[in-house]
């Protein structure tokens, strides 16, 4: 974690300081060396992102928080949409959380590329987060005030309603589409930590019930058109290299595409490619 | 390739595999019905559990030919089960899982124990839900859930 | 043509037993009271012996409330237990994982006649119809896991009050026809491919044995 005053903190490069050295049995054994202190403990560059990329105000109340990282245990699928709904007012009972697809927008603020992991995603993105609550609330307080002709400043936020001086009320969900037609605001003051209802407390993970209920898909259960599947045979020693294989009884299954040695980190093996796993299974084991 | 009848969930399906495929890889390919999940194919880690004939069974090692027309329950049924949708709410409410993969083969296991023990002790706890291996560790809520559930059931 | 001559034995030696068997009464307790012990029947029960104290049957003959794996008896990985009757506990009964043929009847004759079949045998997980744990009446180790002298299997096995009240009719289909029994002579291959070890005697040749220790009057050693 980092220690230092991250503000303060002169740039580092991150250019990778190449480690070479003799392995025991003669070998040259080249290993790349980062410097992850540093790179942690430099702020991430000041960054406007657009909330309509982060968060959905849907409708029927629903609040989508998109997450910036893949999601595989370590809870950040809740922890970041926690921070962005804390500082934006959300209804926390409203909010789901949906991971990021792949674009420039959701790279690692520091890393600069779209990742996980590193102990990052909280360290990284934790400013990021709640600016973008920041900044959706704001927003949409703007709608709602120029809506009701009175100052922003007069009108606080609670459980995704904003309350105007004069006893109006409003839904985020009833102002979501005319605050995305504002412009965002660049300037934005983060609450006090003191003012944080959820950031701190328990709270009850996002992705629960559809691992309990066997709808959360995991990599496995990718099921694409046309999908291919690869099953590759690896061989008993770390390293050995296929010498030779007769590959007609894996072809002989029906479904089998094609079957070839392929390359690994050392050594070699054997692929077998399939328009499903069960015949490529089969091949796997004949071949 | 032969063509079977299977009851999965209550409802009559029809496969045509090879009569040596794993029931696991029929509901997960044959009706892409992936809840169940692959862990480790030798009945060693659990994640592939379902109920066949009302009693757990490791899914990865049963070859389909050997189903004959016992029913087969699986994840995706058990949030209209009386036992099992309490054991989801308590697996929710305890904050048991972390990565999930191995959720779905522990709350079928839970799910069978509680129904054949209403009020599980610890050692009961230990000996049916051991095998059921979990790489994030969330043994202890898994534990406590199973405890909450048996509560609620009363 | 060899089954045939042994079926044929088979069914000369049931009926001589059988005629015999009726006619002289029978102790609660062991048989060896019923003739004089036969050196032909001590060595066919020596023959016996070997086969049931083989890994294949000593695995499930156990003292504790766990079962054996392995040619080198280890304790069953995973903890799996007794549990109250033998056959494991809710959720983790030993069918969960060493699954067999089953039948839509429960019970009737013999469904692994017809309805074969077992685990995936390339997943390294035996299977066989009703898997489960001898009872602890029929333990053949200590609970230190060291087999019991002859003698004492011996007596285990010919105990009414201890094996389910069987004669040696009972004793000999139980050898021939049990399904788990069966399983020791086709035990399939191990996670790692090799085949598991098989008893020191063919399924036939362990019946014959049998036959030959049943019609001698099931003798035991002496000690």
């Amino acid at each position: 974690m980092p220690t230092a005053s991250m503000s303060n903190h002169s740039a580092v490069s991150r250019r990778g300081f190449l480690k070479v050295s003799t392995a025991a049995a003669g070998g040259l054994l080249v290993s790349l060396h980062l410097d992850w202190v540093a790179i942690a403990q430099q702020a991430p560059k000041p960054q406007v992102y657009p909330p309509d990329a982060f968060v959905h105000v849907r409708p029927d109340g629903k609040i989508v928080i998109r997450v910036n990282r893949l999601e595989f245990g370590q809870g950040v699928q809740t922890a970041l949409p926690v921070l962005l709904a804390d500082e934006m007012d959300a209804d926390w009972s409203q909010v789901t959380a949906e991971l990021a697809p792949a674009a420039d927008v959701y790279r690692d603020p520091v890393m600069g590329i779209q990742m996980v992991g590193g102990s990052g995603s909280i360290a990284h993105s934790f400013q990021q987060y709640r600016q973008l609550g920041a900044r959706t609330r704001a927003m949409l307080v703007a709608a709602a005030a120029a809506q009701w002709k009175v100052d922003p400043g007069q009108c606080r936020t609670q459980a995704s309603v904003i309350y105007g001086p004069n006893g109006q009320s409003a839904k985020y969900a009833d102002v979501a589409d005319a605050a995305a037609s504002l412009p965002v605001p660049q300037e934005i003051s983060l609450k006090k930590d003191s003012d944080l209802k959820l950031a701190g407390k328990k709270v009850r993970r996002l992705d629960s019930r559809a691992k309990c209920d066997g709808s959360q898909k995991f990599g496995l259960d990718v099921d694409l058109p046309g999908m291919k599947v690869a099953l590759v045979a690896h061989p008993p020693v770390f390293g050995a290299k296929v010498k030779s294989f007769d590959a007609s009884g894996a072809r002989a299954v029906s479904g089998v595409h094609d079957v070839f040695e392929i390359p690994l980190v050392r050594g070699s093996g054997v692929a077998v490619i399939a328009g499903s796993g069960q015949p490529n299974r089969r091949a796997t084991a004949a071949s | 390739m032969e063509t079977y009848k299977l009851m999965v969930n209550g409802q009559q399906k029809e496969v045509t595999e090879d009569p040596s495929t794993p029931l696991l890889w029929v509901l997960r390919e044959g009706l892409k019905m992936t809840g169940t999940k692959y862990g480790c194919g030798i009945a060693a880690c659990g994640a592939c559990t379902v109920h066949i004939g009302g009693q757990a069974a490791r899914s990865c090692v049963l070859p389909v030919s050997l189903v004959n027309g016992r029913p087969i329950v699986t994840i995706e049924a058990m949030a209209e089960d009386p036992v099992g949708r309490v054991v989801q709410n308590a697996w929710v409410d305890e904050d048991v899982v972390q990565c999930g993969y191995c959720q779905s083969g522990q709350i079928m296991a839970a799910v069978a124990l509680l129904k054949s023990i209403r009020k599980p002790t610890d050692k009961d706890i230990e000996e049916s839900m051991g095998a059921n291996l979990c790489r994030c560790g969330t043994y202890v809520r898994i534990r406590q859930a199973i405890k909450a559930a048996a509560q609620q059931l009363g | 043509m060899h089954s045939v001559r042994v079926g044929l034995l088979a069914a000369v030696l049931v009926s001589i037993s059988a005629s015999v068997g009726s006619g002289s009464p029978r102790a609660a307790g062991t048989s060896s009271e019923a003739r004089p012990a036969s050196s032909e029947g001590l060595a066919a029960w020596q023959q016996v012996y070997s086969v049931l104290t083989h890994p294949r049957c000593l695995n499930c003959h156990t003292a504790t409330n766990y079962p054996q794996q392995g040619e080198d008896r280890h304790r069953h990985q995973f903890n799996v237990v007794r549990g109250p009757d033998g056959r494991g506990v809710a959720g983790l009964t030993c069918a969960t994982c060493h699954q067999g043929a089953t039948s839509k009847a429960t019970g009737g004759p013999n469904c692994a006649e017809c309805h074969k079949g077992a685990n995936l045998e390339a997943t390294g997980v035996p299977g066989g119809h009703g898997w489960h744990l001898a009872p602890l009446s029929m333990a053949w180790q200590d609970r230190n896991n060291k087999p019991l002298s002859s003698a004492q299997v011996c007596r285990a096995v010919t105990d009414h009050t201890r094996n389910e009240n069987m004669g040696g009719p009972e004793l000999l289909k139980h050898h021939e026809e049990a399904a788990l029994v069966q399983y020791a002579w086709q035990p399939g291959k191990r996670p790692d491919g090799t085949a598991r070890a098989l008893p020191p005697l063919t399924q036939a040749q362990f019946v014959e044995a049998t036959r030959r220790w049943v019609e001698a009057g099931t003798p035991c050693p002496q000690q």
